[in-house]
């Protein structure tokens, strides 16, 4: 058999729909018909030089949804874009960005992005254009690799400065005397990829960018914001919130497509008694291998730097085998040195390169053309990441195709059987709360370094005032005798905060593995007792630490980087008391509410877990001390008559006991889908009698110190959260509960599936149908 | 519930969470912060009060509460500023100099650090005046930024220690903080850098206090150290003691006082060229330096002459603890090699080997670059025969020399050897002289060909 059999793309999937063994776990098959350009002449006010230059570049007119952005930011209007990856959204903005500068040459602009390697990425294709376009501008990333002599050239001169919010935070904006010429004639502020600021990060750059706003007013600059996201669920929400603006909506998206079939597979069960399922990436493995060895070009994703490994070695075994040119597939992710990434972009764009193998270190917009195929092992963990990787595949003419396969988590298993998530707009939103005191009060610190605040000037939700007056009990600030409030210590309060946590105390991880130790990562108390208590293992951008050490005291955990088959779950004994109730609303079956809470949590054992199959490797005890945290929770309360005389009979306490924590992880699965979170970052807490309530409840907490709305809007869509969880229960084919439905058995004999479901139904008031 | 009512519920039990981990006891919500600014206006005025009365100063009025301006008595201090204009990157003798020193709320050197205190002095003669801006409260910066803009005349020339890169940024950074033009310098005369290259050597830091100590000879009394300034003047503010400043502006005081000294020790010292060449030799090779930075090749050739040929000359004023360098008592640390080497030049030459040979190495690059190559040949020979550890690399300059000056391919051959041999023995001592062997490598085969040529002609 030769190992490459050159071969049309629908010839490939035909014949594997064609095998049984595949075609049985295909769930779903979508075809995504062909969609033909929608575009608009450049604008008439367009200067002739850039024309010119998009003529160069073969652009002589624009997509609707370009023209659309280009004449609102043109009239002097905040704009959201949201289109697809590849759908041309950085012209957007470069040509209002290049026009503005060839009106004007003292203009300046500020591009945000939210990692380093995609910032020189734009730098580099704005640069082009504005050579093209022969306008001397100078473009300039400002980071923590730019060396120092060059830093104040940028300050003084940099027309286009390209940054992160981390450095925006931590090196422009406390010196922002030095960056006046920037301060007083910024026109435009550019925050690409605004779907990944969401969580704490986003909480905290909503805060820096509060802080920008704030001294751009002080320097009498008054520039619009644009801002680029993927597709999520709330866009111009997520932008108006981050902003503190309302901007305009742009979404119809005008680029073509060529044909796409989307194929969402779910591994065979193997065990339905334990809902053991076959594994992702063997499954993975199979479809990807065909694509290749037809010679079209496939990018495959995997979730981890480990299943990176493990599916480069399978794909490179198996086209060796048939003495395939191994070299042609390759592996890309976090680690990788820069120039090796080029090199793979490289030979992607010119064909070299058949077949890549990528953690979501390739999510973003990073340049590789587009590919024939893409094999998805594993949910990525937000549809909008997974319509990131599926735009990796899919030439402007032409079939592609795009597999997802779902792993046995029950997020996975979720989305795998809503295929409606994935194809009808996401559902899913991403939330932030700037409000969140822990980093308001942190931000306001810095913002009054940088600018005192005048009395009854606003910051955030409304006057700074009593949020001031709290900071000056701590002696940081000091309202003086003009009645304005100044920074008043000897400390550097950017210096204190890190847009990656939002409490003040953290653990440091240090990285023991290089000679220098170097700090890699922080992580907020709460968060260290589960991921860095000793032995655990710690993953850090796709790569696995083991803790060797932990210094509880001193706050530091030592780590070692290894390369192990396995991962550590911990176990917490949590209590859990409510604080303050913001709102409450009557259920048919109970109520929901939503408010603060006081979270004891300490950790106990830990468990090692193989990955893939989970299989449990051994254990070992947590020794620390127990910690609080004070943080906003939602909860469903069953009103005590259903207990005796709800539908179904009363319920005894154990089944009482399986049936809230069955529904609580379904709870707490589709929340953190519906919310665009990881699982870890809300916790589950039931009570089969709740001191407070006197009633069984279940409580979802955030793990964040203070939340960041992810529990107000919990509450807001309770409705879409209990059908959700009832459907993800009700749709598992396991037979009595399993980790991707209910989780793992807790009583044998006991079926956890149909209580879970006839408590979500009593809840909800939907008939009780029991389960399947 | 709105917002705004959620956060402020939220701010009273994230107070009282703080307290309790203090271990503070709080029943509840605590008193609203102290009410309105009425007061505190008050305390401010009563601060600045006090300030000027304490501190023998005036009350500037002017926005915000105005600040307070000390002017302590002046003092007799001449300079000669012709000779100081002969010192490098000095200005000429009609420029205006203005000592300049501030004391600030941290040094951390962002937007919120406040200059609270900005100590001025300036000569009248021989008399020397000073003026120091004190600001009783943040809400009167405006007004003495004016205020000190007045005392910068645009054709003055700023003198500081380290303020190129600390008082002067942060000063500016207040000017626009207040949108207010920052007040243009004819020029900036920051004297660390001096200090650096000419007195360091022989002092145990740079410090403007150890400049005092080591190289004036003076002491202060009881001095307040730098760290405490910014939390006692805080202090002040929230409504602490007013004392306590009055030791902050002594020593800002002191500290713009020592600038002038200092600019006069070093024109005494070092201006005239007669008083110049009695200077210790280190301070000679740094002021060589500093005038090669300035372009000034025949005066830093003057200077390492001076530092080679002078007399044997006094001791440096013995600091407690640490023998000087110069002369005398050995230094308490040498290398091996600076050991051996010392003890093959001292016994040639009576005097002190490592400093000397260095200071032949660095007369030889400057006759080189002066175009006299004859006696650049000759310091070089004197550096080559040493045995010191650059007396491989002197031999190559030898070689050059003979090579492309004296037009000797057979006497730069033999100095190939003389630095093959030295070369050699490195190696086999375990540190080989790699770019030495290189460059030796290629020299020879060039020069062999150029002798056998020479020859057949």
């Amino acid at each position: 058999m030769r190992t490459y059999a050159p071969a049309t793309v629908d010839r490939v999937l035909d014949d594997l729909l064609a095998d049984p063994s595949m075609a049985r776990g295909v769930v779903h098959h979508e075809r995504i018909p062909a969609r033909s350009a929608r575009t608009a002449p450049l604008p008439p006010w367009l200067d002739p030089r850039i024309k010119r230059g998009l003529e160069q570049r073969g652009i002589t007119s624009l997509y609707t949804h370009q023209a659309e952005a280009i004449e609102a930011i043109h009239a002097g209007h905040d704009v959201a874009i949201v289109t697809p990856t590849a759908s041309g959204k950085s012209l957007c903005y470069t040509l209002p960005v290049l026009q503005a500068l060839a009106d004007d040459r003292s203009a300046r602009a500020l591009f945000l992005f939210p990692t380093k390697a995609l910032g020189q990425d734009q730098v580099a294709e704005f640069s082009a254009l504005a050579a093209l376009s022969e306008l001397d501008i100078s473009t300039a990333t400002y980071d923590g690799d730019t060396p120092a002599p060059i830093r104040s050239a940028i300050r003084t001169a940099g027309q286009v400065v390209v940054t992160n919010p981390d450095m925006l935070h931590a090196a422009i904006l406390p010196h922002h005397t030095k960056w006046f010429q920037l301060f007083e004639q910024l026109q435009v502020i550019v925050v690409d990829e605004l779907h990944t600021y969401r969580g704490v990060f986003g909480s905290h750059v909503a805060n820096v960018l509060r802080r920008l706003l704030r001294l751009c007013a002080h320097y009498g600059s008054k520039p619009l914001i644009v801002s680029c996201s993927a597709t999520i669920g709330n866009p111009l929400e997520l932008a108006t919130t981050l902003t503190g603006r309302t901007p305009r909506l742009v979404d119809r998206n005008g680029a073509p497509a060529g044909e796409r079939h989307l194929l969402l597979v779910d591994p065979p069960l193997l065990d339905a008694a334990t809902g053991a399922r076959g594994s992702a990436l063997t499954l993975a493995n199979r479809w990807a291998l065909p694509f290749l060895r037809a010679g079209r070009q496939t990018i495959v994703f995997g979730r981890s730097r480990t299943s990176v490994e493990l599916l480069l070695t399978g794909l490179r075994e198996s086209l060796r085998e048939h003495a395939g040119p191994r070299s042609r597939v390759r592996g890309y992710r976090g680690g990788y040195l820069p120039t090796e990434r080029r090199s793979i972009e490289q030979g992607l764009r010119s064909g070299e390169v058949l077949g890549v193998v990528a953690t979501n270190a390739l999510e973003l917009g990073v340049d590789i053309g587009r590919l024939d195929a893409a094999v998805i092992a594993g949910y990525p963990g937000s549809v909008a990441g997974t319509w990131q990787q599926i735009g990796r595949a899919g030439r402007r003419s032409g079939v592609s195709v795009v597999v997802v396969i779902a792993s046995g988590s029950p997020v996975d298993q979720y989305v795998i059987h809503h295929p409606e998530y994935l194809l009808a707009g996401a559902p899913e939103e991403a939330r932030i709360d700037p409000d969140n005191l822990h980093i308001l009060l942190a931000h306001l610190k810095a913002a009054t370094f940088e600018l005192p605040f005048e009395p009854g000037e606003v910051f955030g939700p409304g006057p700074a005032d009593d949020l001031l007056a709290f900071l000056a009990e701590e002696h940081h600030v000091r309202q003086a005798g003009d009645g304005r409030w100044y920074w008043s210590s000897e400390n550097f309060p950017a210096s204190a905060i890190s847009l990656r946590t939002a409490a003040s105390e953290n653990v440091v991880i240090i990285d023991t593995t290089p000679d220098r130790p170097r700090v890699i990562g922080e992580i907020d108390l709460f968060g260290a007792q589960t991921a860095v208590h000793e032995d655990a293992i710690y993953l850090h951008e796709s790569t696995q630490f083991h803790v060797d050490r932990l210094d509880w005291n001193e706050r530091k955990a030592y780590v070692r980087r290894v390369d192990v088959d396995h991962y550590t779950q911990a176990d917490t004994a949590v209590t859990l008391k409510p604080l303050d109730v913001f709102a409450s609303v009557g259920l048919p079956g109970g109520r929901r509410e939503h408010g603060e809470v006081m979270v004891a949590s300490l950790a106990t054992i830990y468990k090692k877990l193989k990955f893939i199959t989970n299989e449990n490797l051994g254990w070992g005890r947590i020794h620390l001390p127990e910690i609080e945290l004070q943080t906003t929770a939602a909860w469903l309360t069953l009103d005590p008559a259903q207990v005796t005389t709800g539908p179904g009979g009363s319920w005894r306490r154990n089944e009482l006991d399986i049936g809230l924590v069955g529904a609580g992880r379904a709870l707490q699965a589709v929340a953190s889908f519906l919310l665009m979170v990881d699982p870890r970052d809300l916790g589950l807490v039931s009570q089969v009698r709740s001191p407070h309530h006197e009633a069984p409840t279940i409580y979802l907490y955030e793990t964040v110190p203070g939340g960041v709305g992810l529990a107000e809007r919990l509450f807001e869509r309770t409705d879409e959260l209990i059908a959700g969880a009832a459907d993800l229960i009700a749709g598992c084919d396991c037979d009595s509960g399993c980790p991707s439905c209910t989780g793992p058995r807790l009583e044998p004999g006991i079926d956890a599936r149909a209580l879970a479901l006839r408590l979500l139904r009593t809840l909800s008031a939907a008939s009780p149908v029991a389960a399947a | 519930m709105s917002d705004a009512a959620i956060l402020e519920r939220r701010l009273d039990r994230f107070r009282i969470a703080r307290d309790a981990e203090r271990g503070r006891v709080a029943g509840g919500p605590r008193a609203p912060a102290e009410p309105a600014w009425s007061g505190l206006a008050r305390s401010a005025d009563t601060r600045a009060q006090r300030l000027a009365q304490g501190l023998g100063g005036s009350r500037i009025d002017g926005p915000g509460g105005g600040h307070v301006m000390i002017e302590p008595a002046p003092v007799a201090l001449p300079i000669d500023r012709d000779r100081s204009a002969s010192l490098p990157g000095h200005p000429g003798p009609e420029v205006k100099l203005v000592c300049l020193d501030t004391e600030t709320t941290g040094l951390a050197t962002g937007a919120g650090t406040l200059a609270f205190l900005v100590g001025l002095g300036w000569w009248e003669g021989d008399l020397f005046q000073q003026a120091q801006l004190l600001l009783p409260d943040e809400a009167g910066e405006a007004g003495l930024l004016d205020a000190l803009a007045g005392f910068l005349p645009p054709d003055a020339w700023l003198v500081t220690y380290n303020g190129r890169s600390f008082d002067w940024p942060l000063l500016v950074a207040r000017f626009r903080m207040n949108r207010r033009t920052p007040p243009r310098l004819a020029g900036h005369l920051d004297l660390l850098p001096f200090v650096r290259r000419i007195f360091r050597h022989r002092m145990s830091d740079a410090r403007l206090k150890t400049v005092e100590t080591e190289l004036l000879g003076m002491r202060r009394g009881h001095d307040i150290d730098g760290w405490e300034i910014p939390g006692r003047y805080l202090e002040m503010l929230r409504g602490g003691p007013v004392e306590p400043i009055a030791e902050i502006v002594r020593h800002n005081h002191e500290d713009v006082l020592s600038l002038a000294r200092l600019l006069a020790h070093m024109e005494q010292r070092l201006g005239a060229i007669s008083q110049r060449r009695l200077a210790p030799a280190g301070d000679l090779v740094g002021l060589a330096r500093a005038f090669r930075r300035t372009g000034r090749d025949n005066d830093a050739l003057d200077c390492l002459d001076a530092a080679l040929e002078g007399p044997p000359r006094p001791v440096v004023p013995a600091v407690p603890g640490q023998p000087g360098r110069e002369g005398g008592s050995a230094p308490l640390r040498r290398s091996w090699t600076a050991i051996l080497t010392t003890r093959a030049d001292a016994a040639e030459t009576g005097r002190l080997g490592p400093p000397r040979l260095d200071i032949i190495v660095e007369r030889a690059r400057l006759l080189r670059r002066l175009g006299r190559h004859r006696e650049a040949l000759e310091a070089w020979q004197e550096v080559a025969r040493s045995g010191s550890p650059d007396a491989a690399l002197a031999w190559i300059e030898v070689a050059k020399c003979l090579e492309h000056r004296e037009r000797d391919p057979a006497g730069a051959l033999g100095a190939c050897a003389a630095a093959d041999q030295l070369a050699r023995r490195s190696r086999f001592l375990g540190r080989p002289l790699r770019g030495i062997e290189a460059d030796l490598g290629r020299r020879r085969i060039r020069l062999n060909r150029r002798v056998k040529a020479s020859g057949r002609g």
